[in-house]
């Protein structure tokens, strides 16, 4: 379908409306009002050397983008301690990647198990989706870059993410997630959030109606009891099923899921378009206003952009 | 009871027609790898039901709200490792394959005439029906596959399907003046409605046993929504409805038998919408910059509802 242009003008006047159709109260207003005190804080990291086509990443400027994004987050210079900010000793971490369809770039996985093995958590796993045993090459550079970072193959777990998920019968208290965007048929753009319906212990076609509309109950119910640190992989952008649509070589960093995906999806809307006449941010908004699974008040988000 | 699993399909007992659809699928495939050049690589895999969803995630919801029966899904390469991606889907019938090739292609598209029906072609797709089949190809090798190559294979899959198929009879209800030319969509239920007019209720009630079609004009630039409905009195209950949700005032164009409303819908591009039931049709337009115009467009969709075209013209499509 010709997807419509939603502009970022429409965009904050519709999830005004949906916002305040749904429970009175929180927009997106962007317009100068009354100034509300930063609740949560995404920080998103471009770089135009990291890459471009499918098959040249330039890893060094990837590590870049990832230490500065998680820095920045953290307010620490130190990258160790920075990581160390989001994961604790006692962690059991789940290190949760795109699935199919726009898989990730292999190295963007690897750089965060990197990270997140900096920070010494008690474990850590690789949950891959399922699906992407559909791709071994996909999965064959995942092993290849962890080899090459000293991580062992083994902590990919292909047996967590399925459809339905799992993760509701493990001990995981963050998880670490590495989502992608794209123009998708049911929610408009696929993002964090939508990401969260599909590690749902139910399957995620429960989710699907009316532009995925009730995506929020999964993050809302299912893992209100972990910490969240997001790393939204928009390196690329995809177009439904057919893979890249557009190089937007950015990271974005988050520790509120509805937050950082409210934020990834104005990044995405200044290239590329929603699916047709569907509203990407109807799902985001509910997550917040009727599932409070995250803030998705523009005014309550602080955003550093920065560029290396 | 079947039971059917995906991949290695492995029945425990299978309705001998799902076992007869899925013969002619392989049939049809095969022919794929016949193309000089062209060998099968993988598969075919094939899905019934919701584990389309296994295959394809929520993009699933589409061909699903289209009647599809059947998806195989192959893999092609050439030898110097160059992949294709198929999807033939058994629609079920010949109005269903259409549908769902035109929730896919656009206006915008190229479209190559030596089909039977016009193939859609756009990055790295291309996209036909015939008979009761869709069959959409996909590759990334965008920059290296040739495209002569490319159509080589969509033709060779082409011919082996048989039976040229017809157009959904709903569209020679459409007026033909001003129609944008392959903007045509048909569908039956509200995840392919949600891609063209989305409301967060199920307003115009179509589900699987409503006809819908969409589709664009211009001068002036208009949308369109037409719905069959399997009897008179739901159209009227849902015009009713559509009037009371949106407001709309009574219209005396177009006359009666005729049943319309106009009236503006400030939430949607173009502020003007007007709505007219006769008999099992509902029509829905919206889009227009003023109520004189979409009253005009109204009575152009009334004379049409009375006197379709006999046929669906091919170079519309």
């Amino acid at each position: 379908m010709a997807s419509s242009k939603l502009s970022r003008r429409e965009f904050l006047r519709r999830a005004a409306q949906v916002g305040s159709g749904a429970v009175l109260g929180r927009t997106l207003l962007d317009a100068p009002g009354e100034a509300q005190e930063p609740a949560t804080k995404v920080v998103i990291v471009t770089c135009d050397e990291v890459m471009s086509d499918e098959r040249s990443v330039n890893m060094d400027a990837l590590r870049r983008m990832m230490e500065r994004g998680i820095t920045e987050l953290a307010g620490k210079r130190d990258v160790k301690a920075a990581w160390q900010t989001f994961i604790r000793p006692s962690d059991q971490v789940a290190l949760v990647d795109s699935g199919t369809w726009l898989l990730n770039v292999p190295q963007v996985v690897v750089e965060a198990a990197r990270g997140i093995h900096l920070a010494s958590p008690q474990g850590m796993k690789l949950t891959y989706c399922a699906l992407d045993e559909r791709h071994p090459q996909w999965l064959q550079a995942v092993r290849e870059g962890l080899r090459r970072a000293t991580l062992p193959p083994e902590i990919m777990d292909g047996t967590v993410y399925t459809i339905p998920a799992r993760f509701h019968t493990q001990p995981f208290t963050l998880i670490v997630m590495t989502p992608t965007l794209k123009s998708h048929t049911i929610a408009g753009v696929s993002g964090v959030v939508k990401h969260y319906a599909t590690m749902s212990k139910v399957h995620v076609q429960n989710y699907h109606p009316n532009a995925m509309e009730t995506a929020g109950a999964a993050l809302a119910n299912e893992f209100r009891h972990v910490r969240h640190l997001i790393i939204v992989d928009a390196l690329r952008f995809g177009y439904t099923t057919k893979g890249p649509q557009f190089y937007q070589k950015s990271l974005i960093f988050g520790t509120d899921p509805v937050a950082t995906d409210v934020v990834a999806l104005e990044v995405f809307l200044r290239n590329c378009r929603t699916y047709g006449d569907i509203p990407p941010d109807r799902h985001r908004i509910l997550a917040d206003t009727r599932y409070k699974a995250g803030i998705s008040d523009r005014r309550r988000i602080e955003v550093k952009e920065v560029k290396v | 009871m079947a039971l059917l699993m995906l991949g290695g399909w492995a029945w425990a007992q299978e309705p001998a027609s799902l076992r007869q659809v899925q013969g002619e699928m392989e049939r049809i495939l095969a022919a794929g790898g016949k193309v000089p050049g062209w060998r099968l690589k993988e598969g075919p895999r094939f899905f019934v039901g919701d584990k389309i969803f296994d295959y394809m995630d929520g993009a699933g919801e589409i061909p699903k709200a289209c009647g599809f029966r059947m998806l195989g899904v192959a893999e092609f390469v050439q030898a110097q490792g160059l992949g294709v991606t198929v999807e033939l889907y058994d629609m079920g019938t010949d109005a269903n394959a259409f549908g769902l090739y035109s929730m896919r292609r656009e206006p915008s598209h190229t479209f190559v005439a030596s089909f039977t029906h016009p193939a859609s072609q756009s990055q790295g797709q291309i996209i036909f029906w015939k008979g009761r089949y869709t069959v959409i190809l996909f590759t990334e090798e965008t920059k290296r596959l040739k495209k002569e190559e490319f159509l080589q294979l969509a033709l060779a899959l082409e011919q082996s399907i048989p039976s040229p198929g017809a157009y959904p009879d709903l569209l020679r209800y459409l007026p033909q003046q001003g129609y944008v030319p392959h903007s045509a969509k048909f569908f039956h239920g509200k995840f392919a409605l949600d891609t063209v007019w989305f409301q967060k209720e199920n307003l115009l009630q179509v589900g699987p046993q409503t006809d819908v079609v969409f589709a664009q004009y211009r001068s002036p630039t208009l949308r369109l929504l037409l719905v069959r409905y399997p009897d008179p009195q739901t159209a009227v209950r849902v015009f009713a409805a559509g009037q009371k949700r949106f407001g709309l005032g009574k219209s005396a164009a177009p006359s009666p038998p005729f049943v319309a409303a106009v009236g503006k819908q400030p939430d949607k591009l173009g502020p003007f919408l007007g709505m007219v039931a006769w008999r099992n049709f509902l029509g829905l337009l919206w889009g227009a910059a003023s109520a004189s115009e979409v009253e005009t467009a109204l009575k152009r969709l009334a004379q049409s509802l009375q006197k379709p075209v006999p046929a669906w013209r091919r170079e519309l499509d």
